[in-house]
């Protein structure tokens, strides 16, 4: 069978903001194999950042076309025409009349650009917001989406540019909003740019690739994720629980993996070892396979791992829970991983907005719960998104969201 | 004029705005007027302009209130919904950047409501700005008519020829106020409305004249410019934007610069260029001692201390350098039709490197006596006037407006409970006739062809008298001529109004038929006319058709065309046109018209406010506020002699003011009604025209016989 075409739009503006990141949200669309996944611009540059790998690109070169004022009058005529109906709600006064002039016909550019040489079934590219200024990105995004219209291909907006402003015509050409924040997600309810069914906040690390923010732990993740990914082989749709592990804390360790048990979630454990420490004779890894024999096999998935850069291993946890406080538990907070340090005797307390101090593991379950709920439950990965539109018809009403990846 | 407890609002949106429209605030604000200066959102910010100014403006944001936020809200929800169903339906909407749009669209819509609340909250009797044909001429225009207050529009600038973009600026104005007769015959070719245009001259040049060339200002300005009194100056105005900076001198004009070493070279760039980069292209000239590259300064004092001035195209400032007697030197713009060198009043370069010849031989034959001559004519027709009364023109009329704003609010009410007591008008009442045709008069042109045209085609079953109402002598000459019910109501008034209402009062028909001169009646005109008004208890006039004498269509019911202007409808065209055979209720109709008698006194008779026309159509929409119907009846007929005579400017004036509020746009619906669109009616009047010309070169070949 044919696979579903998923076409990723991308502009040079939101290229140029996100530093390329872009392009990783790309990639791991591709990597999934399920969908025949391409990427189109009007940006030379953009194309060939793609030219290495296996995605298709499409140069569609926005082609600029000289007007005589005579042009621009016919065309303003046309405009008028085709909106000659919409009046100012509640008067009589004809919408044309305040935007055919200075805005219509003083901003007139008109552009030429080649046909799309495919026929998208989904269709991906980024809320145009106030901040979309080049006129070349612009005629770009709007023809993307006609072109999409044309073809009944379902448009996923991506926010890269924030919403919240009150300029929301642009944003509302989507069909789903995949978006950054709860905020967001309930701007585009609030502002019935969508239904509940068709928003959804992104996991933080895709959030990190439609923002200006430039994190080399990051972008050193997002280099090994796919492969990383294939290594580990997560269950999909678990809430990923990354557990550091560290030899002088096995008592609390166990305990924490009892407690998992008591989770009404389905979950994932990475437990995190290192290659090169050694008790009695036995890697860490043997160590651990030894100690909490029963305790893991009371969980369904269980991955213990000692592969080199733990930090992108971390990445993949929705929930970090150690034993110690280490460097681990200070970043994972930092990413907007709810972070628990359950120790012995140790301190109770909020550290920060998602790193808490709780010895007795039991009392972390409500939280850890509450967390998934009202965090993780509402997020959906990108992939996630375009899985759930080409498994759901278009016209269905739009199920309620789940996460998964 | 005392003007105390009136408030204006002036819009100013560019800087440029307020040249023309400060002399008149300020002339207001002298009287007594407060003057309000309202602002809005934009993507280029108003309130630049109105800080610059130094001016106390009012933000629409100020005026927000929660009900006009959530009023605003729900709007944008459904427009927005509307446009993005346009927007994805093919790529008309493409062409205009996305991201404007989206700002665009819901700027409008908050700075629509934001102002209505505004208007709302400080109830101005006057409005100001200086055109309605950007976004926020049209919202405050529309929001003039709807709280009925009246608008005033200016000329922006020279108007060079007849295109679409001319076409929407009397669309809501009361009045437009412009320079001279040329601009009037741009905007009327264009579509804008011949009724609400009145010549008042440019409110901001003659003072600039006067204060730049006063003998002080000049030395200044020499000095400033370090211009010795034998310094000869050319003056360069560089049009248009956009200029780059690598923008090069042509070598030509530099080498001249360098001969002429008593010549200073002035080069003034529009004040919306880049000033970076003006000032790059200027730091390259810095060797040039007789060279100056100037961007801020006033272009008057410029003007008035330069022996030639040199434009580029159809600038405004052409006309200006003219109007301060200089010399013009027109470069060449291609593709412009408008051009100060066909017309006779400039010399040509075809480029920059050819200024210096051209110019040259101005500096040393000066201009001939012909130019003048053209020039003088040029500055009539484009200026009015360049003497002081422009602003006593433009104050006078802005008077008259609020005067007659003042009579109709107060005046309203009284009519509307009269309405009540009409509808009994049309019993029959023991009258001495059926009818009273009353032939109003200020000559006895035309008096009596139309009497005879009543005595040989009207029905003898018709009881009727004809009242000449007019200059008593030659009335009473005139009783002698026709035999008949004929009286004459002796009058010396020359108000076309006052004489109906004279002559109603001594009616004794039960109908009156307004008659006016040089109308010739037709058979069976005035039985159609009763016949029509007996049908519906509800008709209250009736007005029939009226062809010339080429059978074309004089008057076939009045129509408001997209000025909301009164006119004829299908004038011009066969009066075999389908669409002026069928009988119908309109708002208006003109010329002949019969009136109930009882229901003429009822309204208190013909507004006589008016002195030579539009009292008919004010008329009609009296009765209509009353809740009468006007009909329209082709099958009375009859003759007019020539074109209907330009409609005087204070019966506009009052029209428009009177009426503000409760005119719209219906011609439209006539022609879809009598299934015709705008193409096809443009086929016919195209069609008409083509034979017209036809005709008139057939006349020309004829009279250049021998």
């Amino acid at each position: 069978m044919k696979k579903p075409q998923v076409l990723f739009a991308i502009g040079e503006v939101e290229w140029k903001y996100t530093y390329g990141k872009l392009r990783h949200l790309v990639s791991m669309a591709a990597a999934t194999g399920q969908w025949e996944v391409s990427v189109a611009s009007h940006s030379k540059e953009i194309c060939a950042a793609f030219s290495d790998s296996p995605i298709k690109s499409f140069h569609l070169e926005e082609e600029v076309v000289r007007h005589l004022p005579e042009h621009a009058i016919s065309m303003t005529d046309l405009m008028i025409r085709l909106i000659q109906d919409i009046d100012f709600p509640g008067s009589r006064l004809p919408l044309w009349k305040t935007i055919a002039m200075d805005d219509y016909m003083g901003c007139l550019s008109l552009h030429k650009r080649p046909p799309l040489p495919i026929r998208p079934d989904v269709l991906v590219y980024p809320l145009i917001g106030i901040d979309n200024t080049t006129a070349d990105s612009s005629h770009f995004y709007g023809g993307m989406a006609l072109e999409a219209k044309k073809a009944a291909a379902t448009v996923i907006g991506v926010e890269i540019s924030p919403l919240g402003n009150r300029q929301t015509f642009a944003a509302s050409l989507a069909d789903y909003y995949a978006v950054k924040s709860e905020f967001s997600r309930s701007f585009v309810e609030s502002q019935e740019l969508a239904s509940p069914g068709q928003s959804f906040i992104l996991p933080p690390e895709e959030v990190y690739l439609l923002s200006c923010r430039q994190d080399s732990v990051l972008d050193e993740y997002f280099q090994q994720a796919v492969a990383l990914k294939a290594k580990i082989r997560m269950l999909g749709g678990s809430t990923v629980i990354f557990i550091p592990h560290n030899v002088a804390f096995i008592y609390e360790t166990r305990e924490i993996l009892k407690a998992l048990k008591l989770l009404k979630y389905p979950v994932a454990v990475v437990l995190n070892v290192d290659p090169n420490v050694a008790r009695h004779s036995l890697k860490e890894k043997e160590m651990v396979e030894k100690v909490y024999r029963k305790e893991l096999a009371d969980l369904p998935c269980v991955i213990i791992n000692e592969e080199p850069g733990w930090l992108w291993t971390l990445l993949y946890g929705d929930i970090v829970w150690g034993a110690a406080c280490s460097v681990y538990a200070e970043i994972s907070s930092f990413y907007d991983k709810l972070t628990i340090i359950s120790q012995r005797f140790g301190q109770k307390a909020w550290v920060g907005e998602h790193l808490v101090m709780e010895p007795e593991p039991e009392r972390a379950i409500p939280m850890i719960e509450s967390w998934i709920e009202r965090r993780l439950l509402r997020r959906k990965s990108l992939n996630g998104i375009i899985s759930h539109i080409l498994t759901t018809s278009r016209d269905a009403k739009p199920e309620a969201a789940h996460y998964g990846s | 004029m005392d003007l105390k407890g009136k408030k204006a609002f002036c819009f100013i949106a560019l800087k440029h705005h307020g040249r023309f429209l400060f002399p008149i605030t300020r002339a207001l604000a002298a009287r007594g007027m407060e003057v309000l200066y309202p602002t809005a959102q934009a993507e280029s910010p108003f309130e630049i302009t109105m800080l610059d100014e130094g001016l106390p403006y009012h933000h629409t944001f100020s005026y927000l209130t929660p009900e006009v936020a959530d009023e605003i809200e729900r709007a944008y929800r459904e427009v927005r919904g509307q446009w993005k169903e346009r927007f994805l339906e093919n790529d008309i909407l493409h062409h205009f950047t996305l991201s404007i749009q989206d700002k665009a669209l819901r700027m409008h819509l908050e700075n629509f409501y934001l102002l209505r609340r505004m208007f709302e909250v400080e109830k101005p009797d006057l409005v100001l700005a200086l055109h309605e044909l950007n976004s926020w001429g049209k919202m405050l225009g529309y929001l003039c008519n709807e709280l009925r207050i009246p608008f005033i529009t200016l000329q922006e600038g020279l108007y060079w020829g007849p295109t679409g973009v001319y076409r929407y600026h009397t669309e809501y104005s009361t009045a437009c106020f412009a320079w001279g007769e040329s601009a009037r015959e741009v905007l009327v070719r264009s579509g804008s409305s011949a009724d609400k245009i009145y010549l008042v001259g440019n409110t901001h040049l003659p003072a600039a004249i006067r204060e730049a060339t006063e003998p002080e200002a000049m030395k200044q300005t020499r000095r400033r410019l370090k211009l010795d009194h034998k310094t000869r100056v050319v003056t360069v105005l560089m049009g248009g934007l956009g200029y780059g900076s690598d923008f090069e001198f042509p070598k030509p004009l530099l080498d001249w610069a360098r001969r002429r070493k008593d010549l200073t070279l002035i080069f003034k760039w529009h004040p919306f260029n880049n000033k970076r980069i003006i000032d790059q292209i200027g730091e390259r000239l810095a060797g040039f001692r007789n060279i100056r590259s100037l961007q801020q300064d006033d272009t008057y004092r410029l003007l008035a201390v330069s022996d030639v001035c040199a434009v580029f195209g159809n600038s405004t400032a052409g006309l200006e350098a003219l109007a301060f007697g200089k010399p013009l030197v027109e470069i060449r713009v291609p593709g412009q039709h408008y051009s100060f060198t066909s017309l006779g009043v400039a010399d040509q370069a075809g480029d920059l490197p050819d200024l210096p010849e051209v110019a040259e031989s101005i500096l040393q034959k000066g201009v001939s006596q012909e130019r003048r001559e053209k020039v003088e004519q040029y500055l009539v027709r484009n200026l009015h006037s360049l003497g002081g009364e422009n602003m006593e023109r433009t104050l006078d009329l802005i008077q008259q407006m609020l005067e007659t704003r003042e009579e109709v609010n107060k005046r309203a009410p009284a009519a509307r409970r009269n309405s009540s007591h009409v509808p009994s008008a049309k019993k029959p009442g023991g009258e001495e006739f059926l009818c009273s045709i009353v032939i109003p008069f200020t000559s006895m042109e035309g008096v009596a062809e139309s009497l005879i045209g009543v005595a040989q085609h009207t029905s003898a079953d018709i009881s009727y008298e004809c009242l000449l109402a007019g200059a008593g002598d030659e009335s009473r000459a005139l009783q002698d001529f026709v035999q008949g019910d004929v009286r004459s109501i002796p009058s010396s008034s020359t108000s076309i109004a006052t004489l109906l209402n004279l002559a109603a009062r001594e009616a004794r028909g039960r109908y009156l038929c307004i008659l006016p001169p040089g109308l010739i009646p037709q058979p069976g005109w005035l039985e159609a006319l009763v016949e029509e008004m007996e049908r519906d208890p509800a008709t209250g006039i009736v007005g029939g058709k009226i062809i010339d004498p080429q059978g074309m269509i004089h008057h076939a019911g009045i129509a408001f065309d997209m000025n909301f202007s009164p006119s004829s409808l299908y004038q011009l065209l066969p009066a075999s046109l389908p669409g002026a055979a069928k009988r119908r209720a309109m708002r208006a109709v003109s010329g002949c018209l019969l009136a109930c008698r009882e229901l003429f006194l009822a309204l208190g008779g013909i507004d006589e406010g008016y002195t030579a026309g539009l009292h008919d159509i004010d008329f009609c929409l009296q009765a209509e506020a009353a809740g009468w119907k006007t009909v329209y009846t082709p099958e009375s007929v009859l003759v007019a002699p020539g074109a209907e005579p330009e409609r005087e400017e204070s019966d506009r004036l009052r029209f428009y003011v009177k009426w503000i509020g409760s005119l719209w746009p219906d011609v439209q619906q006539y022609w879809q009604d009598d299934g015709l669109d705008h193409k096809q009616i443009t086929g016919l009047y195209e069609k008409l025209l083509a034979e017209t010309k036809v005709s008139s070169a057939v006349a020309d070949s004829i009279s250049e016989q021998p």
